[in-house]
């Protein structure tokens, strides 16, 4: 086929047109491709903000609510769950492990979490990762405070520092827990996570805080109870506000909801934290489509560009179909070759943007992860990225009908008569 | 006998419903007989060529080329035509500037497998090399020069080798020479009427300049064969 090897001559002799054609394809495609990868990165990553965990349970309430005020702390629970049921289902022959979470405090704008060694054995994110830490270790005594990446970061915490909690939940609060300060043990590596932003302390340290506290208010005088006091008395807490469930078995994980949803005693909602996440996702994840759309519109301006190239260049090549007409170019052949030059610059263009994308991911995927939690897998491109790269190709070579069309028409008048 | 070359009768063309541009009785040119045509510019003649390579339509009448009657040819099998017993030669702007000279001329034989079959055992660009050194083309290195840098004579020597590789039984020359300066167009001419000779090609010779035509056989004016009432004469 000589038409395939005039239309790559042809683009070789305007090489330095058609390499900036292909430029702009190839970084309008690496655009719409690095978005569409990092929108399922991040998919994944907030669909699995809480992976190891079979089940989610806190006071009953709606599905999305228990998960924006226990996992995302936004909001607030109304009602907390009575330590006893806690130890009733943590000791259950089917569940594996629990780890509780009790919410309440904060520390300068940054939410405290009171729970226990469980949470840094089993919590998984992103998949199968566990938290890990750049500094220090887990809470061993009572004001220990293990902090997320985000909080120390902000905050320019050291492991040694001693920090001050607050009662409630405002930034700025008027109810110091000035008399137990606590001491960082340890940071948490950056997960993009919810666990980024919270302060870590044990069950039994949240219980001590507020041990000589009465309706939101501290006691004074003789009623006070020291930090060196409160050590020795028994720091059981009332209730959480929520608590995860690692099941034995996967297969239990229905009865188990259905018998926690049933419980007579107390009313309480277990969730599958997959599904909820899944639920939410379909609410935040607007954005991330408005940002693929607009990488599309990137790539429509690619493609005109080449569009606008080609059919620039028509008019000199006008004597140029004469010619070929001459020596027993078909009209048709004459139409294939633009198509030919569109499609070749397209394919050329989008396979520069595979190579650029790859080449970005390779480059950034540790900052991405360092700074925003976002782990995108470096994988071959999934059968719905190779769509949309057909997709592109196919808009291009409909793109080249335009260019062709007009040079047919043109081919068909001019005949064997070489227009100047 | 053998059919003539170009044998047209009754033949009528105009464009759409406008009135009739060209009106042929009969136009007979034998094989291997060189004719000189010329005519002013409006006259009819790029419509003449038009017609005889296939890309117009006549109104009325027929047109045998070699035997073929090129106006009953559906449109691919006209081009096809074309491509397998004609050769051209534009005035300018003959050559395609991002092949390279060995590729324009081979050019033809790209389209036309029965053409590129007449070369025989010959390698197509073997052939190039001589068809050019035959036009005097023939110095050493000059075949890697890019066409866009070649003077106006080269580049219609150029074309007058891919008009005649492959041996097409017709040479149509469209003012070949017009843009070409005086001992340009002596030297080209020699060389050319030399390499049709010998290959025994039919050149129709389309120019204003009569001053060319004592070089061929026969010298028409369109004027004196179109009939037609608008005609420019």
């Amino acid at each position: 086929m000589p038409i395939l090897r005039l239309a790559l001559r042809s683009l070789w002799n305007r090489r330095v047109t058609a390499t900036l054609t292909v430029a702009a394809i190839a970084t309008s495609v690496a655009l719409l491709l690095s978005v569409q990868m990092l929108r399922s990165a991040a998919r994944e990553g907030f669909t699995q903000t809480l992976s190891g965990a079979d089940l989610l349970v806190g006071a009953r309430t709606g599905p999305l609510n228990l998960l924006l005020y226990s996992i995302f702390r936004i909001g607030d629970a109304t009602t907390n769950v009575s330590w006893a049921t806690y130890l009733k289902i943590a000791h259950h022959r089917d569940v594996d492990w629990t780890i509780p979470i009790s919410l309440g405090d904060t520390h300068r704008g940054f939410r405290v979490l009171g729970t226990d060694g469980n949470y840094f054995l089993h919590y998984r994110f992103a998949g199968t990762q566990s938290l890990t830490f750049t500094a220090g270790g887990p809470f061993k005594t009572l004001y220990d405070a293990v902090l997320g990446s985000d909080v120390a970061r902000t905050l320019h915490y050291r492991v040694g520092d001693e920090i001050t909690l607050s009662h409630g939940l405002g930034a700025v609060s008027f109810a110091e827990h000035k008399d137990k300060p606590f001491k960082v043990v340890g940071i948490l590596a950056k997960t993009g996570t919810p666990v980024d932003n919270t302060v870590h302390v044990s069950l039994a340290g949240i219980s001590a805080m507020h041990i000589d506290w009465r309706s939101g208010i501290q006691a004074t005088g003789k009623y006070r109870i020291s930090a060196e006091e409160a050590r020795s008395k028994d720091l059981t807490p009332d209730s959480i506000t929520a608590f995860l469930v690692g099941m034995r078995s996967k297969v239990m994980t229905f009865t188990m909801q259905r018998a926690i949803n049933d419980y007579r005693e107390e009313p309480l909602l277990a969730v599958l934290p997959g599904v909820v996440l899944d639920q939410m996702w379909s609410l935040v994840g607007i954005a991330d489509t408005s940002l693929m759309i607009v990488a599309a519109f990137v790539v429509l301006a690619g493609l005109l560009g080449m569009l606008t190239s080609i059919l620039t260049s028509l008019n000199e090549r006008r004597r140029e179909m004469a010619v070929l007409r001459s020596v027993g170019a078909r009209p048709h052949h004459v139409f294939t070759l633009l198509v030919t030059e569109a499609a070749s610059l397209a394919l050329i263009g989008i396979l520069g943007g595979v190579c650029l994308t790859y080449l970005l991911l390779i480059g950034g995927r540790s900052v991405l992860a360092q700074k925003f939690g976002i782990y995108v897998p470096i994988t071959v491109l999934s059968p719905y990225d190779v769509a949309i790269l057909v997709g592109v190709l196919a808009a291009a070579v409909l793109m080249g009908f335009v260019p062709a069309a007009q040079a047919y028409r043109r081919t068909l008048s001019d005949g064997l008569q070489i227009r100047v | 006998m053998p059919e003539p070359a170009i044998d047209i009768t009754g033949l009528e063309f105009a464009w759409g419903r406008s009135p009739t541009l060209l009106q042929i009785a009969q136009l007979r040119i034998e094989r291997g007989e060189r004719v000189f045509l010329t005519g002013a510019s409006g006259s009819g003649k790029s419509t003449l060529l038009g017609l005889i390579g296939g890309v117009l339509l006549p109104r009325r009448g027929t047109l045998r080329l070699m035997g073929s009657t090129v106006n009953a040819l559906r449109a691919g099998e006209r081009d096809q035509f074309r491509g397998e017993h004609l050769g051209f030669i534009f005035q300018m702007f003959n050559l395609i500037p991002y092949l390279t000279i060995i590729e324009n001329v081979i050019l033809p034989l790209q389209f036309s497998p029965a053409r590129a079959g007449r070369l025989g055992s010959t390698a197509a660009e073997d052939e190039a090399v001589r068809l050019l050194v035959a036009l005097g083309l023939g110095a050493s290195g000059f075949l890697n020069r890019p066409v866009i840098e070649l003077s106006m004579g080269q580049q219609q020597r150029v074309a007058a080798a891919r008009a005649l590789i492959g041996r097409p039984q017709v040479l149509i020359a469209d003012e070949p020479t017009s843009s070409l300066d005086a001992d340009a167009r002596q030297d080209f001419l020699r060389l050319l009427m030399n390499e049709c000779q010998e290959s025994g090609t039919t050149v129709l010779f389309v120019s204003h300049d009569r001053s060319l035509s004592s070089l061929f056989d026969r010298s028409l004016a369109l004027a004196d064969i179109n009939s037609a009432p608008l005609a420019v004469h």
